[in-house]
């Protein structure tokens, strides 16, 4: 008994000093045993993409006000990702065309088709182990360090990434600032090799081994991104909490998606006559400030959250997230959300070119530096809505959570924009965007 | 390139949060309910890894909460 109290109170001071840390961080630390959070995510997008993602976060102390946290997470993807190709038909394929339906050839090979309309989506299969360690400490009374080591792979990316975050509290410990820096370390090897950028798929030079930034395409290409960040948190009074954090990360390297291309159309029909690989800016300079209030009401906690973006490709978003705790009584609560987001497109986004003004394909000239149809890089909205039921499970020093949420996310942009030309005019150029996630948790102490 | 609007949000945001404005001070044994762990800034740490993850790869920002993490080559 005198231990379960000795743990419990050791578990409220620690969560004390946590609820005061200017990041975001893991599972609050522990007594002696592991603190375990796993969940079972299904993950499935509306005729594309649909993932599974077994994870899990473990935390341990392993010394005096000293704690390590494992987070492991296994990715299983399988579906169909946009190509950056606008909707429209035509295209040679030889006999296994049909009439209305469009069909690419890649020059790495590659022969996709979609019907007459429907937005181009190439099938693919991979699979993504990550795994990241945190070392978190106390330097005194005041002050404590984390570091983090992360590693994520897949069959054409490699991720590695370190990070350290400082924070001091001071003001009666109602005041913590955070400082924190990070680099991230990416190898991007793209199955057939690095596709030479801006270039049409006619070009006599297309798709090469030896990649535009002089790489070896076995040996993949290099981006590296280095963060930054300052952060400060408020204790408001006995029910509130305030953060206030800003951010600056700085990425350069190989930056576009090998495997995206831009429809070239004629400049009255709008059908498409050649494709483009797409190609982005070397260098990607971005600034973001996140605000949160957390506020505990009599029994319910409110989270609300804002975040502004901007970056120097052109991209600014805001995005709001608020979720709000419902307890319903014997620790069984209810937890909604909504999050609402927008951004603004890329300077370089296009969702097509045109023939004889952006792209002179007799003369196999391109007018613009960079040019991208990636429709995560267009002027789009989205809407997330989600509810979380938890049920405490166990008992005394395995006392733990059993949890199920679902979310449901719709993105939708510039369907009939005002520059489609000829036959685009007649398609969707960005069909909605939608998202289900159905997760599975289990937390445990043990 | 455009001068960011966002510096001037959190200088103000700063001021107001350093100028005491609504603080009051919490002794030690009155945080028994910032101790919670449903107070805590992240409360559900694997929620939020797999959520920040899907929009990572469905959106073009990313960041704001902390610092590092996995890239990924789903953006």
């Amino acid at each position: 008994m005198q231990l379960t109290h000795s743990k419990s109170i050791r578990r409220a001071l620690a969560a004390a000093t946590c609820s005061v840390l200017g990041t975001a961080q893991a599972a609050s630390p522990v007594g002696d045993g592991w603190d375990m959070k796993s969940s079972f995510l299904y993950y499935t997008e509306k005729d594309r993409v649909s993932v599974f993602a077994p994870g899990v976060i473990a935390t341990r102390a392993i010394g005096e006000d000293e704690f390590v946290t494992i987070t492991g997470i296994f990715d299983s993807i399988t579906g169909a990702s946009p190509t950056g190709a606008a909707p429209g038909s035509g295209g040679n394929c030889g006999s296994t065309n049909q009439p209305g339906m469009l069909c690419v050839t890649s020059p790495s090979g590659g022969t996709f088709y979609s019907s007459e309309g429907a937005l181009p989506v190439k099938s693919f299969n991979d699979t993504r182990a990550s795994l990241s360690i945190d070392w978190d400490q106390s330097l005194s009374r005041l002050e404590r360090n984390r570091i983090t080591g992360s590693i994520s792979a897949e069959s054409d990316y490699f991720s590695l990434g370190l990070s350290d975050t400082y924070t001091t509290e001071f003001n009666n410990r109602h005041t913590t600032l955070a400082l924190g820096a990070g680099v991230t370390l990416d190898t991007v090897t793209p199955q057939g090799g690095a596709p030479v950028a801006m270039t049409p798929f006619s070009a006599p030079v297309t798709v090469t081994v030896t990649s535009a930034s002089g790489g070896e395409g076995s040996e993949g290409e290099q981006k590296n991104t280095i963060d930054l960040l300052m952060g400060i948190t408020q204790v408001i009074n006995r029910r509130t909490l305030v953060q206030l954090n800003y951010s600056h990360a700085l990425s350069s390297g190989y930056m576009n998606d090998p495997y995206k291309y831009l429809s070239i159309v004629d400049a009255t029909s709008g059908q498409t006559v050649d494709y483009l690989h797409e190609g982005r800016p070397g260098e990607r300079n971005s600034n973001v400030l996140y605000g949160k209030l957390v506020y505990h009401l009599p029994e319910d906690v409110v989270h609300a959250s804002v975040r502004l973006y901007s970056d120097d490709w052109g991209i600014n978003s805001t995005t709001f997230d608020l979720h709000y705790r419902y307890e319903l009584g014997r620790g069984i609560y209810l937890k909604p959300h909504l999050r609402l987001y927008n951004q603004s497109a890329a300077e370089f986004y296009r969702h097509s070119l045109v023939n004889g003004v952006d792209v002179n394909l007799a003369a196999q000239t391109v007018a613009l530096a960079n040019a991208s149809a990636d429709m995560r890089l267009a002027q789009m909205q989205s809407t997330t809505w989600g509810l979380k039921l938890g049920i405490p499970v166990g008992k005394g020093e395995n006392k733990g959570e059993l949890a199920l949420r679902v979310e449901q996310m719709v993105q939708s942009g510039e369907s009939s924009p005002a520059d489609a030309i000829g036959v685009q005019q007649n398609y969707n150029m960005y069909p909605d965007l939608e998202a289900t996630w159905v997760q599975l948790n289990y937390n445990v102490t043990f | 390139m455009k001068k960011s609007p966002l510096l001037h949000y959190a200088l103000w945001a700063l001021l107001l949060l350093l100028s005491g404005c609504g603080l009051s001070e919490v002794k030690p044994w009155d945080r028994d309910l910032l101790a919670e762990e449903k107070m805590q800034l992240v409360p559900d740490p694997l929620d939020n890894y797999i959520d920040e993850h899907i929009y990572f790869s469905k959106e073009a920002s990313q960041g704001g909460q902390g610092v590092g993490g996995g890239g990924c080559g789903c953006n």
